[in-house]
């Protein structure tokens, strides 16, 4: 799309309802590798690699996230995208969240993975970390605060973290993004959320031991908002508690597809 | 279906020549294991099996033979 190539994964019959998936900052499409699969049994999945993250090459649109809001558009548009499920987590949680707050998108569902920019609680530290790693180590440090108390194997995800995270140009697409969002470590702006914009079903996901991004109180949420909290999970439910969070994305999803 | 049989179809997965799966091997020292290779043995499991293997089980799985396990087991299910 004008001349950038945009990192775009599917699975699942062609016919069948839709799913978008939208991963969050330093990760990519395969950040899902453990969702698509039970997913794809019934939706159509479609997950985006955002800009400056896995096969997505146009750097120059990883600035101000609200500008991703808008490149999603033009990929959405693009795609002739249909109405869909959308599920995101992190950063691509916050800009799903913001596509429908504008009402560029009007989905059947809205879920929210640890969902960025919408809590007063974020660790601006471990972002700046994660631009910073230079040896398996550092990758480690990261994981361990990403994963909380999850019972994983976290020098499998440093291994990755590291291979993917260490080159020059990922810590330099990442820094700049950093640059462009953040203030002395504080989120730029810190606008309140338009809940109200928000009319289609929301649950939100989050992991009890999450180390990077709380979940919001709960009367900063909307009442009507399904909300699961998961025991022993941290910053990545999707790939820790895989089960749980497929569980979860497909009930949601069942209830909220068009009754024939 | 065989552990052969299984290790064919993971060699086909992969890429790799035939024969090149033995069964001993550790996920982590097999190349062309990584996310995608998840998604792709997911698809090829509920494929081959008509059914879905536990990811987190997959997650924790270190082994070749572990993979063996779970595809065995989710078609029990």
């Amino acid at each position: 799309m004008g001349g950038n190539e945009i990192g775009i994964l599917t699975a699942g019959p062609l016919d069948a309802p839709s799913a978008l998936m939208l991963h969050g900052f330093s990760g990519d499409a395969l950040t899902w590798q453990f969702n698509i699969g039970a997913l794809a049994r019934r939706y159509r999945v479609t997950a985006i690699d955002l800009p400056g993250h896995g096969l997505t090459n146009c750097a120059a649109d990883i600035g101000y996230w609200g500008e991703m809001v808008a490149w999603l558009d033009r990929v959405l548009g693009a795609l002739d995208f249909p109405t869909a499920h959308l599920i995101g987590h992190s950063l691509g949680a916050r800009i799903l969240l913001a596509a429908v707050e504008t009402g560029q998108l009007l989905p059947r569902s809205l879920t929210l993975i640890s969902c960025a920019g919408i809590s007063p609680s974020y660790d601006y530290a471990f972002l700046d970390r994660l631009t910073r790693i230079e040896t398996i180590d550092d990758a480690l440090v990261c994981v361990r605060q990403l994963l909380g108390d999850a019972p994983d194997n976290p020098e499998r995800l440093a291994k990755g973290l590291y291979q993917k995270l260490a080159t020059p140009e990922a810590k330099s697409s990442l820094r700049t993004y950093l640059t462009h969002n953040f203030a002395d470590g504080c989120l730029l702006p810190a606008s309140p959320i338009a809940w109200e914009n928000v009319r289609c079903p929301l649950q939100l996901i989050w992991g009890r031991d999450d180390g990077v991004v709380q979940l919001p109180p709960r009367d900063w949420l909307p009442a009507s908002a399904q909300i699961h909290l998961l025991d022993r999970v941290g910053h990545l439910p999707h790939l820790t508690a895989a089960d749980r969070v497929n569980a979860l994305l497909i009930a949601f999803a069942l209830e909220n597809d068009p009754k024939p | 279906m065989s552990p052969s049989d299984f290790y064919a179809l993971l060699d086909d997965m992969l890429e790799f020549d035939p024969g090149t799966i033995k069964g001993d091997e550790r996920l982590e020292d097999l190349d062309g294991w990584d996310s995608l290779a998840v998604i792709s043995f997911i698809a090829l499991v509920d494929e081959k099996f008509d059914t879905l293997v536990e990811t987190d089980k997959l997650a924790a799985a270190e082994s070749v033979s572990d993979l063996y396990d779970l595809a065995i087991h989710a078609k029990a299910a």
